[in-house]
């Protein structure tokens, strides 16, 4: 049985091989994908969206390009350092034959969750720029879907782009207060299970010598790879956004404890930190379902070989 | 071996604590100074001088210090300590007068009569040492070393959802004392709380006939309700003693260094010590240095609990 879903994304290198994990995988059936600037810019992004699904023969999924900057923040960057000014690691992929859909990101969001006829899951890969607009412009949409899965925070492990912030948090923390109170189902995937969620270059070996598809995933490995080495000395990267389309895939691939989740929107220091309440402290209710283990190796077989039966689908 | 220290506390429970793990260990105190944070000001001083006269350290000199935070309203933790301090459990009051009153001053005065001799160990709300920070500038150079319980490095607070109770009593306090160029270990909840006392150790304290065991017994009973009830068995954890143990004996313990500093401004994270953990930038080599402080990686509870046990007799 196929799961309806939409994926709000940044690509982004991990995006890139999160939408060829999502593509790969007959549990899901990809309604639409939303842009949004956060890994690189918007145009970037949603050039990078189209060109991928291009790559992957699903020229029929419809791309609709969201948010170019956060809600409020103005001085969020882009993680260009990451994954290179285009956001795909110096990989050129095939121009699409098409553009972007001619709706905004909540306006196909809202379309693909009121046309379905089971509820739709949102998996979110990026800053919550687009599903904080979804929550406030339309919110009994959203109130339809069944869950959004999103990548991002942290509950221990708290930060990657500053000492206490996940990126994708960081980058427009007052989107990601909204979703977290948004009354929406919320599975939290962060840097907790993403740092356990690691491939090696010889992971990535069944790809090896394989086709258009297996040849792009590996690029930008490559690269990401490189960056990963550079600033932290080993070559085993997290696979954040993978792991969170992982977790819509099959739930039990982490395992999550209810928890009350707030944002932090106005710290010097802890700006975008996800303050999770795991002493259950606050005396708020806990609604958000927080990852905080991870079948590492189970992931890793499903990623890389979902990759690899897609690429011999799809051949040279 | 002793240690010429003055100890900043908040006296408490785990406070009494550490005062007689001290007493036991080689602790010489020069001065007890006091700071709100437990109880109010004037209760934890009469508490310390308590405490001191009941373990015969009646020549130890008392100075009482601030009376609240620097800039945010007092908050006290009677649920944890008693109404009095020393868990309700009818333990006689000290008529000793304190010494003084300018617990601060009294920090800054010790300092410059001996250079580089004094061990500070602070256990609660670091307004005395944020004060004696202003007072003198150079106190970092005049003292030997600190050691501070406080914090939470990567792991949840006791005050909030991120902060550790004496950092968040007094963020700005904590601050200045995070950023001065001295040496300086941060005892946090991530290692206080791997100091849960085993059944076994209960025992010992109870049926211990001596004179010490028998006044810390009936005391650490309201604090293992307390723990007892958020933890689901009946221990405790000895976050001021560790601070005091490892003022004594450092190689309990090893240590790392990190870039810490304390977050002021935040909505849900204000009083939260913020370490930069990620491994990216290069491990920071000296303490002295501004925003570095030691951090415990690893202890010898065992023998911590042993020097302990033996400090009360048990």
């Amino acid at each position: 049985m196929s799961r309806p879903v939409l994926i709000d994304t940044d690509p982004g290198l991990d995006d890139a091989l999160a939408i060829m994990l999502a593509v790969a995988s007959p549990e899901l059936d990809l309604r639409g994908v939303t842009s949004v600037g956060g890994n690189t810019g918007l145009q970037h992004t949603t050039e990078n969206a189209l060109r991928l699904l291009h790559l992957l023969d699903r020229d029929d999924v419809p791309v609709a390009a969201g948010a170019d900057v956060p809600l409020v923040r103005r001085d969020s960057r882009p993680a260009t350092e990451v994954h290179g000014e285009e956001g795909m690691g110096g990989v050129r992929l095939d121009p699409a034959p098409r553009g972007a859909d001619a709706r905004s990101a909540v306006q196909l969001m809202t379309d693909v969750i009121e046309s379905s006829a089971e509820p739709v899951t949102l998996i979110a890969l990026g800053p919550l720029t687009n599903v904080a607009a979804l929550l406030a412009a339309a919110p009994r949409t959203a109130a339809k879907l069944e869950r959004i899965v999103l990548m991002g925070g942290g509950a221990r492990i708290l930060g990657n782009t500053t000492p206490t912030a996940e990126f994708n948090i960081w980058f427009d923390p007052d989107a990601a207060s909204r979703v977290f109170a948004g009354g929406v189902p919320v599975t939290m995937v962060g840097l907790d299970v993403t740092h356990s969620a690691v491939t090696t270059p010889a992971d990535w070996d069944p790809l090896r010598g394989g086709g258009r598809m297996a040849r792009a995933a590996l690029g930008m490995m490559d690269f990401y790879t490189a960056r990963h080495l550079e600033w932290s000395g080993n070559d085993r990267t997290p696979q954040h956004d993978s792991l969170a389309v992982a977790a819509a895939i099959r739930p039990d691939i982490v395992t999550t404890r209810r928890l009350h989740v707030d944002v932090e929107c106005a710290g010097a220091l802890t700006r975008g930190m996800t303050v999770v309440d795991l002493e259950e402290l606050s005396g708020e209710k806990a609604e958000t379902d927080v990852a905080l283990q991870v079948d590492a190796a189970g992931f890793r077989d499903l990623l890389v070989g979902r990759l690899a039966e897609l690429d011999a689908r799809l051949g040279a | 071996m002793s240690t010429e220290l003055v100890f900043d506390c908040d006296t408490g429970i785990d406070d009494t604590m550490a005062i007689v793990y001290g007493a036991g260990n080689g602790a010489e105190y020069v001065a007890c100074t006091v700071t709100h944070g437990n109880v109010p000001v004037h209760v934890g001083t009469r508490n310390t001088l308590t405490v001191l006269d009941r373990l015969g350290l009646t020549d130890v000199p008392v100075h009482q210090g601030a009376a609240r935070p620097m800039a945010q309203p007092l908050m006290t933790a009677e649920f944890v300590h008693g109404q009095d301090g020393l868990g309700d459990a009818g333990v006689p009051a000290s008529s000793r007068e304190p010494a003084g009153t300018l617990a601060a001053a009294e920090i800054v005065r010790l300092a410059r009569s001996r250079p580089g001799e004094l061990t500070l160990v602070a256990v609660g709300p670091l307004t005395n040492l944020g004060l004696a920070l202003l007072l003198e500038p150079e106190l970092p150079r005049l003292v030997k070393n600190v050691v501070v319980m406080g914090g939470a490095v990567g792991v949840p607070g006791n005050a909030s959802e991120t902060g550790e109770a004496n950092i968040w009593h007094d963020p700005e306090a904590a601050q200045l004392v995070l950023d001065a160029p001295w040496d300086l270990l941060l005892v946090g909840l991530e290692i206080t709380m791997q100091t849960q006392l085993p059944p076994e150790a209960l025992k010992r304290i109870e049926n211990s006939t001596d004179p010490r065991a028998q006044f810390m017994w009936p005391v650490m009973q309201h604090y293992l309700d307390v723990y007892e009830r958020s933890l689901g068995v009946r221990t405790c954890v000895l976050h001021d003693p560790l601070a005091m143990a490892l003022a004594l004996e450092p190689d309990l313990a090893t240590y790392r260094l990190v870039r810490a500093a304390v977050e002021l401004r935040g909505e849900r994270s204000r009083g939260q010590v913020v370490a930069d953990l990620r491994g990216y930038e290069p491990v920071p080599e000296d303490p002295r240095e501004p925003g570095v402080v030691r951090i415990v990686d690893t202890l010898d509870t065992a023998a911590f609990h042993e020097r302990f046990l033996s400090a009360l007799g048990a």
